[in-house]
């Protein structure tokens, strides 16, 4: 509670600080940022008791000075989540998170080969494994440390989920796609839509699509390049936005190969046919008239 | 004028933790001890001081009581309890043995010049 009077000037700068204590003590669960604020309102007030009132703006930001930014006066805490997997990399070269995390993976093999199967512990066991090695590499880029060789045990986890990951983000729409065109009456109408034989006419439309897939993710990319990152960290950590932009022309590329293979045969056969009928059309019409 | 140096990184609790060994203080005095302590050699946002004041009180390190201050104002006092005086000891004493081993290691290279 504040006993001095202030100059609106410093009103208005005493309450933004106060918003200030407000955003930098949020979501720190080791102090309660109302009593905080109270403390300092009290330091505020202990500082210009005696100062002639209204207090100028001036006079107390020289007070708001020596107290500092409010945003430096907490380090960042960890989250509630992390903690308990801190204490199990503690120490440098600690192996305990990394052995975990395999140990999980191994465990859903032995289950999935095994004659009980446990169900549904093989998918969890690899989402545990998964997450302690996210956690696991995030605490050593944290602590300064190297993977090293703990990769061993800290990469397959990651492996395991990434790999089918990649696999549908690249392949996008191509199993679908692929899985509708394997039916005959769909067949029947793509050869005849684009009037080609069925063993072009459904490789040229699954490029076609891909293409264009490529081309969207790419451009998507290009404007995510740390989402991407941050999604398949530590292998993307190369990914540029020159490197979405080359997938997004492999993208273009294919789709203007599948758009001329659809489109050039019947092109190419049209103007031969044409080409064929034409002397007929110049002799018929005197044929007719002869005949008149 | 001196120079003036950032706080140690974990040493502003030790410093709170020791003023309060003197005996009951409340926030704003505690700043103003430690100014006067580090004769303006160690640079500390006051503000600081009431956050980590909160923290030290919810490990049990310190505890506190509202009373009326010399200014007749209504303030926190802060005292010491038998964990927090346990935890200075066992801070100061590694602080100690730090700043040895530091010296110990710049010692040489001081002297070599």
């Amino acid at each position: 509670m504040m006993t001095v009077t202030l100059s609106p000037d410093a009103q208005g700068h005493l309450d933004r600080y106060l918003k200030q204590i407000q955003a930098a003590l949020a979501g720190q669960s080791s102090v309660d940022a109302g009593e905080v604020e109270r403390d300092v309102l009290g330091h505020i007030d202990a500082e210009l008791v005696g100062e002639p009132e209204p207090v100028s703006a001036h006079r107390l930001l020289s007070v708001l000075d020596r107290l500092g930014e409010p945003r430096e006066w907490v380090a960042q805490e960890q989250p509630s989540w992390q903690r308990p997997f801190s204490a199990l990399q503690a120490r440098p070269g600690d192996w305990r998170l990394a052995g975990i995390s395999f140990g999980a993976l191994v465990l859903t093999f032995l289950l999935f080969m095994g004659p009980i199967m446990l169900w549904p512990l093989p998918p969890l066991l690899v989402v545990v494994s998964f997450v302690v090695s996210r956690i696991t590499i995030a605490l050593l880029a944290e602590h300064g440390e190297s993977v090293g060789t703990r990769g061993w045990l800290i990469y397959p986890p990651l492996i395991v989920v990434y790999g089918p990951m990649l696999i549908v983000l690249i392949a996008g729409p191509a199993f679908p796609i692929i899985n509708l065109l394997s039916e005959e009456p769909s067949q029947t109408w793509l050869s005849s839509t684009v009037g080609l034989n069925k063993w072009i006419a459904l490789p040229s439309a699954v490029i076609l699509v891909v293409g264009c897939w490529w081309v969207l993710l790419g451009i998507v990319a290009a404007q995510a390049t740390g989402m991407i990152r941050s999604l398949f960290r530590p292998f993307a950590t190369w990914f540029e936005r020159r490197h979405a932009m080359r997938l997004a022309l492999t993208g273009m590329i294919l789709a203007v190969i599948a758009i001329a293979a659809l489109t050039i045969p019947r092109v190419v056969a049209t103007t031969v046919s044409a080409q064929a009928l034409l002397p007929a059309r110049a002799v018929d019409p005197a044929g007719v008239c002869r005949c008149r | 004028m001196p120079e003036r140096s950032d706080l140690p990184q974990g040493t502003l609790d030790l410093l709170i933790l020791q003023v309060v060994a003197a005996g009951p203080i409340h926030g704003y005095a505690i700043a103003q001890r430690l100014q006067l302590i580090s004769r303006d050699v160690v640079q500390v946002p006051q503000g600081s001081l009431y956050p980590a004041l909160h923290r030290l009180e919810n490990r049990g390190l310190l505890t506190a009581d509202w009373k009326m201050s010399d200014t007749g104002r209504e303030s926190k006092f802060y005292r010491l309890t038998p964990k927090g005086r346990k935890q200075l000891k066992a801070e100061a004493a590694s602080w100690l043995r730090l700043t040895e081993a530091i010296e110990l290691i710049l010692k040489p290279s001081g002297e070599s010049r």
